[in-house]
This record gives structure tokens, sequence and C-alpha cells, in this order.
């Protein structure tokens, strides 16, 4: 009895400890994204000294933030349509349809979920130079896509593999052709699983640094994620609140998301992982 | 997307296009292009996007990463093949031995320490103890931020002069405790592996939950009627049952930080005084800031010959649990 209780405490206070090592740095995060640069200063860890949002509307309408977090929220929404799109449809194409190169492609899509990504940056950067792609939204969404595509594809044709085919079937005897099969019946069936796939693509392209930095170098074509880093460590004359506030921001959109579907990002989360 | 059906030759889109499905005469074998095309057409259309784009953005480049690691190229002017150099080269590189040894340091204390929080945490939810919910919600925030954030964030709060630790340790009289904790070389490697750690502990634990919760309620039935202690609970019931999710867990985690990159070089750039360097940093300065792409090349191919190993073993080990 007495170790069960010694246990349960000792739980209790893991699960206590960690959720303020968790929040704590958050708040101050927050907290201090509406103080003034010299509140910051005189007390980093006090309470501001009354909310202003002065540091967003600078960070918005005044920094670079602004460019850099619209350029982030087109090339990350590009990105998940062409990837659910596309998955949907090569998923769909690897599951029903025989096609001599099915095996090939599933080999060569199962390769390069153990590919890793960063270490092609020096030819994708030379690649995209020639094409005349660096600085190019269009460009960067298309090489997203590319990195996404593996992993959502083999989610998407385990789906269909589980998928009875008896519908399809039917509406095959009723006439549809395979195009219209696939648009009448295999799309609005495969709806459940797009959530998953946007869930496991989300984070990683809202996040993604490297090929940014690295691709997205003139003015006006960053994304948040490089622009937030340049705001941060090196630059000694930054201003603390624009600072906590350009944070605040790249992480306002993925936690309203959160907020608002935490038990359905978590399944996806769980789902996408165990394949 | 009927409209994609006019994308098959006009000239025989009229009848045969839904007969040979609908009709229980499929016999007659297609021969000849054409009829390759209209037995396929929907594989090879919905296909070939993916191909180009993984084709342009991924194989070619590693085609290209491999050939280019034998050659000694500053991006301006003409390559020189210079055959093995490269190689020999990395052999002999006391910093790219360093930033093995920088990994693996980090690869430790990152796997473990991700895989064990994740099982306690998660092992204390599925037991549903007082307020799961909250600490569920909380855990998990840090995997959905922007790692440069988390970077700029927790360089703000390991800052020595005003940053948050230092300061609050001031507060509580342990001045004694205070440190350089990023710009003292024999530290950094740690303070960087608590922030991934903060990051991804989250994540383990929800995925070790969904195990967990797939776990019989009954068997947990006839270990309270045999009285068994949350201890042995733990390692004797809960842990061999989720042994799956460990491995790949484990996997991932070793993967994950051979390829760490973001966290490091917006945080330290490597420093100070290479002490922070890891592999994925090294490629960067050495192809960014030195502009060698040649060699930065081969440490690429080392770093992806590394990975795919560590998978290779990983799908092994998860193939041979599968038979079990």
């Amino acid at each position: 009895m007495i170790a069960r209780r010694l246990g349960l405490s000792a739980g209790y206070a893991a699960l206590i400890g960690w959720t303020l090592f968790v929040a704590v740095p958050l708040l101050f995060m927050f907290i201090s994204s509406f103080k003034t640069h010299g509140e910051f200063l005189r007390a980093p860890l006090a309470l501001p000294d009354g909310v202003q949002l002065e540091n967003y509307r600078v960070a918005l309408f005044e920094s670079s933030l602004g460019g850099s977090l619209i350029n982030s929220v087109v090339v990350t929404v590009a990105a998940l349509a062409l990837i659910c799109t596309l998955s949907m449809m090569a998923g769909y194409a690897l599951s029903r349809h025989t096609f001599p190169g099915n095996k090939v492609v599933l080999i060569g899509l199962v390769a390069m979920l153990a590919m890793p990504v960063h270490a092609l940056v020096v030819p994708v950067y030379y690649f995209m130079e020639e094409l005349g792609m660096r600085n190019s939204l269009i460009g960067l969404t298309l090489l997203y896509t590319a990195f996404g595509l593996p992993i959502s594809i083999i989610i998407m044709r385990a789906y269909f593999e589980n998928l009875p085919r008896a519908v399809e079937e039917a509406a095959m005897v009723d006439g549809c052709g395979k195009f219209g099969v696939f648009g009448h019946v295999a799309v609005p069936l495969a709806k459940a699983s797009l959530a998953t796939i946007a869930i496991i693509n989300v984070v990683g392209l809202w996040s993604e640094y490297l090929f940014s930095s690295v691709l997205m170098t003139a003015p006006g074509s960053r994304t948040l994620p490089v622009d937030i880093a340049m705001l941060g460590t090196g630059q000694g004359g930054a201003d603390f609140g624009l600072r906590f506030a350009g944070l605040s921001l790249a992480t306002i959109p993925l936690l309203i998301l959160y907020l608002v579907f935490s038990e359905r990002i978590m399944k996806g989360i769980t789902a996408g992982a165990v394949k | 997307m009927s409209r994609s059906t006019q994308l098959s030759p006009p000239e025989t889109n009229g009848d045969t296009d839904d007969e040979p499905t609908a009709a229980p005469t499929h016999a007659r074998p297609p021969s000849g292009p054409l009829a390759f095309w209209k037995a396929h057409d929907l594989p090879i259309l919905f296909i070939l996007p993916t191909v180009l784009l993984i084709g342009g953005f991924m194989i070619f480049p590693l085609g290209y990463s491999i050939v280019m690691s034998f050659f000694d190229w500053n991006g301006l002017t003409e390559a020189t093949f210079t055959g093995l150099d490269n190689y020999a080269r990395l052999i002999a590189d006391s910093g790219f031995w360093g930033a093995v040894q920088n990994n693996g340091l980090f690869l430790l204390l990152f796997t473990f320490f991700t895989v064990s929080l994740g099982f306690i945490f998660a092992v204390a939810i599925s037991r549903r103890m007082k307020g799961w919910r909250i600490y569920r919600f909380t855990f998990f925030i840090p995997f959905i931020l922007v790692t440069a954030v988390i970077a700029v964030l927790w360089a703000q709060i390991y800052e020595p002069t005003h940053g948050i630790l230092n300061s609050a340790l001031g507060a509580i009289g342990l001045e004694s405790w205070q440190q350089l904790w990023l710009g003292n070389p024999t530290l950094t490697m740690y303070s960087i592996s608590v922030i991934a750690i903060w990051q991804l502990s989250g994540w383990t634990m929800l995925l070790y939950l969904g195990a967990m919760e797939a776990i019989d309620e009954e068997i947990h039935d006839a270990a309270t009627i045999d009285g068994v202690s949350s201890w042995q609970r733990c390692w004797y019931i809960i842990a061999p049952l989720v042994r799956r999710m460990t491995i790949v867990l484990v996997m991932l985690q070793i993967i994950a930080a051979i390829k760490t990159f973001d966290l490091i070089w917006v945080l330290t750039k490597g420093g100070p005084f290479y002490a922070s360097e890891v592999m994925g940093t090294l490629l960067y300065r050495t192809a960014f800031e030195q502009q060698d792409f040649g060699y930065a090349s081969t440490v690429a191919v080392a770093m992806t010959v590394i990975v795919m190993v560590s998978t290779l073993i990983y799908l092994k080990f998860t193939k041979l649990t599968d038979q079990e």
C-alpha cells in the first residue's frame, strides 16, 4: 500500500513537473511579446505593465515578418493541397491497378522514406539555380511536395488496400468509367484519411528551415522559420518585444489548429507513424 | 475528375472505354502501344507527377551528390575529378570525427530520454491519473512548434546575463549554479539535448499511448487481482506488450538524431569552437560558407549511408518482431 502511494505520488510529480517545464517557456514567450524592449530588459521575468499589441503591429506591418508569414502560409497550404491530391492519385493507382511499373515505384518510395533529405541540399540548390527556381514560392512548394510524397503515398495506398472494393465494382457495373470510379467513389471514401496526410505533413512544412534558408535568400521571398532565426540569436541590437511577438506569430496558427482539433491531430499522428 | 477521361486517345474513347470492365467478356488480350496505354492510362497519369517530382528533387540530386563526391568543386570554376581524395580527406578529417562524436552524444541523450520519458508519461496517462487530458494536451504542444522558434526561445532562456534560467537561479540564491549554458564547450551539447528532449518527449508519449491503449483491459484487471505493484505492472506487463513500439521509437529517434540540424544551427552554428558541430551543420558549413561543394557532397554521402544503414537495421528488426 505504501509502495503504491509512493508510486502514485512519483507519477504525479513527474506529470506536473513536465507540465510546468513545457508551459513555462511558452508562457514566458507569450507574456514577453506584450512587453516593450525596455520593460523586458528591466525585469525579464515580471508581468508586462499592460497588454499592448504594439509589438504585433510592428511585426506584421513594419518588419519583414508579415511578408514571411504570408509566404509560409502560401507554401504550406499549396504543398499540402498538392501532397493530398497526388498521394491520393498515386496511392489509388498503386492499390487498384496492376501496372507493370508498380513494384519499382513502390520499392522506390520505401527507399525514399529512408533518404535523409538534408543530404540533398547541395545538388538541390544547384538544380533550382539552373532552373531559375530559387527565390520562387512555386519551386519551394514543388520541392516540399516531393519530400512529403513518399510517406503520404504509402499511407494512402495502405488505406485503399484496406478498403473493400465492392462499391467501386458496383459503380463499374453501373457503367462508370475508371476515372469516374476514382472521382465519384474513391475520392469521397479517401477524404477521411486526407486528414491524416495533412496532419503528418503540416508541422514539417510549416517549420522547414534548411532548404528555405538556402533557396529563399532574396528579401521578400523568405519564409517564417528563416526570418525568425535571423531575428533571434546573433543580432545584439534586436528589439526583444518584437522578437517575442515574431516567435508568437509563428506559433499561433498551428497552436489554434491544435486547440480546435487536438483529438483528431493526436489520432492522426498515432496513425501516421505506426505504418 | 471525369474530365481526365478526355486525355485518353479520342479514336478509341467511345465504346471500348467502359465496355471491358462492365461486360463479362474481358478475354481479348490487348497488344501494341495504344492498347497498353488504354489498359494503363489511369496508373500512368496518376503516378507520373509523383515520379517526376521525386525523380527530379530526390533521386537525381542523390545521384548528383554521389558523382560530385569524387570531384573538387567550388561551384564557380570547372569541377576537377579527384577520385577518392575527398573520401581520404573525410577519414583523416578530425572535424568530421568530432561532428560524429557530438552527434553520437546527442543521439544517446536524445533517444534515451525521449523514449523513456515518453514511456513513463504514457503509463501514467493511460492509467487515467487525475488530469490526464491536460497532461496529454500540454506535453504534445512543443511538437507543433517551429524548430527555429524553439531555438530562439531557448537561446533567450539560456542567455547568460538576463536569460530566465540564470535570472531564476539568481533569484533563489543559487548564483553558483549559473552557467554559460551554450557558451561553455563542455556543457553546450547537453544544453542542446535538453531542448530536443523538451520538444519530442510528448510525441513519443503519444505514440506509446496509442500502443498502451490497445492493451486488453482484462490483463490489467488480472494484474490488479493478483496484487501486482505499479512498478511490476510497468516492467513485467506493459513494457513487454509495447516492445514493438519501443523498437520503432528507438530507431526513429536514432535516425532523427543523425539528421538533426535546424535547432543546433540556429542556436550555436555548431560552436563554440565546434563543440556542438554535428554532421548536418558540418555539411552546411562546408557547402554554403566554405563553398566546398565536392567535399560537402562527400559528407552528404557519408550521412546518407549512415542513415540508410540504420534504417535497414530498423526494418530488419521490425520484420523480426512481426514474425514472433
